[in-house]
């Protein structure tokens, strides 16, 4: 196998599984022709055959209608947001165990200081901001809809009641001492928690009966997004997930239309959370952040309301 | 119907041809301007086959790997004349464009 090959069948892994085995050897076979002999992948080709992948996922998810779209979109912006939410909590625990217990700092960190060990209690409502989450992600990874809603609800009336604090903040708002940010920012994860659910109402009423299910490997992402803010927390970067959901966007919107839809549904609640920071925190590239995606929204938005009055081809959005 | 699909079609106008030879030949009579990336090509042959505007006409296996040929339907072939129509048409509206007179200048 040459090395372009090597690189096109892992492009082809962005085709449903299904459209692989069915096409999967004639493309390759296309491809090696349009080689013509060269070992090195070509970039256009690569980026052509992911986008027409995910493109076809799109397809056969949304079942190419309006109400598919918006189906699929609020579905996935519903497991996006499950899964920060579970990553967030579990940087908190994280965060309380290498820092406050074992005393471990990152290389450059300073942050002993900044994350005094939590309480058992706090430890264990943290466990269950983290439990909470992963088990509607799972749910949903199974195609399931009952279970994540209920769930999300659960894991916001249990927030709201004070009695659990998602991680989001958690931490933080005891050596915050305005008042109204600490508000805003339990505003801001309460919506973080609720929003799921709203949105997988949304999708079982407007797709199909029984959604599509994941692959189980989507609930390793908390664990790596909670490891990686780690990293970058000890640097103060400390919004990033934020940032590159903004960034990749901008893709995903110009390649399916249920993406862009879910990156709007995942902004919103994700800019709740965003601005008070923003505004009550001291670091510049927040605010440059901040802007971003508010432009983002706006650009979504006009996105989103083209899909919704039809300047948008869904059935096929290459032909 | 989008450039892509208008000249995969054109390019069984003469007959089947597989995917590489589709994408050659929507390449020459396109004048080089339709370069066919392979998903470009393929999503596109996806759609008009559950259109039926296009038929998978056989299947060989060449190196190991199946090669499978394409011919344009009756209702591919008329998609294609209709959509050759309209751009004859749109295109005439500039090409046999008659100036108005000038208006007169008013007095």
């Amino acid at each position: 196998m040459t090395a372009a090959e090597s690189v096109y069948r892992l492009a082809l892994r962005a085709y449903p599984a299904s459209y692989r085995r069915e096409r999967g050897d004639e493309i390759l076979a296309t491809l090696d022709e349009m080689q013509a002999g060269s070992p090195r992948p070509s970039p256009r080709q690569v980026a052509s055959l992911t986008m027409s992948g995910v493109r076809e996922r799109g397809a056969r998810t949304t079942g190419g209608t309006r109400a598919g779209v918006w189906a699929e979109g609020c579905r996935l912006a519903a497991f996006v947001l499950l899964l920060l939410a579970a990553a967030a909590s579990l940087f908190v625990i994280a965060l309380d165990t290498w820092y406050s217990r074992l005393g471990i700092v990152w290389p450059g960190g300073d942050n002993v200081t900044y994350a005094p060990a939590m309480g058992t209690g706090a430890l264990a409502r943290s466990i269950v901001a983290v439990v909470l989450p992963l088990v509607a992600a799972w749910a949903v990874c199974r195609g399931r809809s009952a279970i994540p809603i209920a769930c999300s609800v659960l894991a916001a009336g249990l927030f709201v009641s004070g009695a659990i604090g998602t991680g989001l903040v958690a931490g933080q708002s005891s050596q915050l001492g305005q008042e109204w940010l600490r508000n805003a920012y339990q505003l801001g994860d309460a919506l973080v928690l609720a929003a799921p659910a709203a949105l997988l109402c949304v999708g079982v009423r407007g797709g199909r009966q029984r959604a599509a299910s994941r692959s189980m490997l989507w609930l390793a992402v908390p664990v790596v997004l909670a490891v990686l803010r780690i990293g970058f927390f000890a640097s103060s970067i400390t919004f990033w997930p934020l940032g590159a959901l903004v960034l990749g966007w901008f893709v995903a919107a110009r390649v399916s239309p249920h993406l862009a839809v879910a990156a709007f549904a995942v902004l919103v609640p994700a800019l709740a959370y965003l601005l008070p920071t923003a505004i009550g925190g001291a670091m510049m590239y927040e605010y440059a952040i901040a802007v971003v995606a508010g432009a983002s929204v706006l650009a979504i938005a006009s996105l989103a309301s083209a899909i919704a009055f039809g300047d948008v081809e869904l059935d096929d959005p290459l032909v | 119907m989008r450039e892509p699909t208008y000249f995969t079609l054109a390019a069984l106008l003469d007959g089947p041809l597989h995917g590489y030879a589709i994408a050659k030949r929507a390449e020459l009579v396109s004048a080089g301007r339709v370069q066919l990336a392979a998903g470009t090509l393929y999503a596109a042959l996806e759609r008009l086959l559950e259109r039926g505007l296009v038929a998978v006409e056989g299947e060989e296996v060449v190196r190991g790997r199946a090669r499978r040929y394409y011919r344009l339907t009756a209702a591919g072939g008329e998609a294609l004349q209709a959509e050759a129509t309209r751009l004859s048409e749109a295109a005439s509206v500039v090409s046999s464009h008659i100036p108005l007179p000038a208006p007169e200048p008013a007095t």
